[in-house]
Formats: C-alpha cells, sequence, structure tokens
C-alpha cells in the first residue's frame, strides 16, 4: 500500500516535471510520458490493480492541480485505454515491455484524439495521429527502456 | 549502452508494423483526398459560428468555454493565432488550408474545418 502511494508521489512528479520543462517537439499534443515509466513499472512489478490505482490517483493529481475537469476526462480516456490495451498485451509472451509500452503510448493518442473527435464532432481531427503515432512508437520505446534500466537497478 | 543484440522480441515487431500500416492508412486518408480548400466553418461547442470563402482575410475574436481564443484567415488557409488555454495545442497545430483538415482548441469548445469541393475536379477553385 505504502509503495503504491510512493509511486503515484513518483508518477505525479514526473508529471510536473513534464509540465515545467518546455521538452516538446513543434507536434501539437507532444508528450513524454514519464510518468508511464511508473505505469510500467507498477504493471510488471506490482500487479494490475495497484497499477491502474497509481494510473488513476496520478491522473486526479494532475488534474485536480494543473487542469481542469476537461484535462482529467482527456487524461483518463487516453490513460485507461492505454491501461486495458497494455494489460492485455503484457499477456502475450511474444511481447516484452517495449511492445507493451508502445501498444499504451499508441493507445493513448488514439483514445485521447477519439475524445477530441467526440467533443468536436468532427472525425477531421483524427488527422493529429498523424504526427501523434510516430511520436508515440519513440516515447513508448524511451519509456520502456527508462523502465527498463529502473528494473536494473531494484533488482539488486 | 544496450548489451543485448536481439532487443525487441516478435509481438513488439508486431506492434510497430500496425501502428506504421494505421499511420499510412490515415495518410492516404488524408492526403489522398486533400485539395486547396474552399471554405472555413468555425465552429463553437458543435454550432456553428462561421462559414466563409477561405480567400477572405480576417481575424475573428472567439469567446469560448473558459477563455478567448483568435482565429486567423487569409490567401486560402486559416490558424488559431492566439488561445486562452493550457496547453495551446490549437496555435502549435499552425496553418491549415486542404480540405477535411481541422485544428481544435477543445477546452473552448472551438473548432476550424476546412471544407471544399475537392474532388477529382481542378483542385484550384476560383471563387468570383
Amino acid at each position: 500500500m505504502a509503495v503504491c502511494g510512493l509511486l503515484i508521489a513518483a508518477a505525479f512528479a514526473l508529471s510536473w516535471l513534464e509540465f515545467i520543462l518546455p521538452i516538446s517537439l513543434p507536434v501539437p499534443g507532444f508528450k513524454l510520458g514519464l510518468a508511464n515509466t511508473v505505469t510500467l513499472f507498477a504493471l510488471y512489478k506490482l500487479g494490475a490493480k495497484p497499477a491502474l490505482a497509481i494510473l488513476i490517483g496520478r491522473c486526479a493529481l494532475s488534474a485536480l492541480l494543473f487542469g481542469g475537469v476537461t484535462q482529467l476526462l482527456f487524461s483518463l480516456m487516453g490513460g485507461l485505454f492505454a491501461y486495458a490495451v497494455m494489460l492485455f498485451i503484457k499477456r502475450f509472451r511474444c511481447f516484452s515491455p517495449y511492445g507493451v509500452s508502445i501498444a499504451g503510448a499508441s493507445a493513448h493518442n488514439i483514445g485521447q484524439t477519439t475524445a477530441a473527435v467526440l467533443l468536436m464532432g468532427t472525425p477531421s481531427l483524427y488527422s493529429y495521429l498523424l504526427f501523434l503515432l510516430p511520436a508515440g512508437i519513440v516515447t513508448g520505446f524511451l519509456t520502456a527502456y527508462i523502465y527498463k534500466l529502473c528494473e536494473r537497478v531494484t533488482s539488486r | 549502452m544496450l548489451c543485448r543484440v536481439r532487443l525487441l522480441k516478435k509481438g513488439d515487431i508486431l506492434v510497430i508494423l500496425s501502428v506504421l500500416l494505421l499511420e499510412a492508412v490515415l495518410a492516404i486518408v488524408f492526403f489522398g483526398s486533400a485539395f486547396q480548400g474552399d471554405r472555413v466553418v468555425v465552429e463553437l461547442n458543435n454550432e456553428l459560428l462561421y462559414d466563409f470563402s477561405l480567400l477572405s482575410n480576417e481575424t475573428l475574436e472567439i469567446r469560448g468555454n473558459i477563455g478567448k481564443v483568435t482565429v486567423a484567415v487569409e490567401n486560402g488557409r486559416a490558424r488559431f493565432t492566439e488561445a486562452e488555454c493550457p496547453d495551446h495545442i490549437c496555435v502549435k497545430t499552425g496553418w491549415i488550408s486542404k480540405t477535411g483538415q481541422a485544428a481544435a482548441c477543445v477546452p473552448n469548445g472551438v473548432l476550424i474545418r476546412i471544407s471544399g469541393s475537392g474532388g477529382g475536379d481542378a483542385p484550384d477553385v476560383v471563387l468570383k
């Protein structure tokens, strides 16, 4: 339980870090998704339920401090869809954390774009996926790499 | 740095290829049928606000849900120039000009969309 609380704080801190550091490409909606390293870690080391709790906890905290209800809605739509996809993919042995992470990043982008499409009432907004999807492959890979580094450190 | 030669498993490659395939499909959908647009449509919370020729030169100030947004239309293209919103994804999107393209300031509920006859006819339409 205490570990969960710690991880929520860690994930939130990473979200906050991303918020204040303007590391982003001129691609609209681009995020490094550093907080997802915590989600991956929780998913692999703690299990499905704790990972979900940490995800929701992090989204709620971030929305509370940085955004509004719309932000929370988008965070959750992207995050929960990504979570479901990652949970499903993780079951099969032929996927490593890299695949899981990239699938999660892509699902997150698709989920959020879909939320925007539904809200604004036009499928034209799916064009945002044209730059979000490739970016997602890269960030997904990066997130998994960071997770692997942490795994190596924590298994000593 | 990475001591393993085989970093990615079969499934991972599958994931990457699937995403790239989706990307290709989207590219065909959006670029394959995109021509210079005729008109720009501006909606606020799914309700039509403006619909006029893309060739006009206008600056629109719109009161959105949480703040003000400014839309510029000039010489066949349109974009958000300013917005009062947390992320400015709308402004970062830049100019849009092809039919089917759109940009939105979701927190404010403002959408700009390019429409036009496009299709098999000549892509450039001269308006009277």
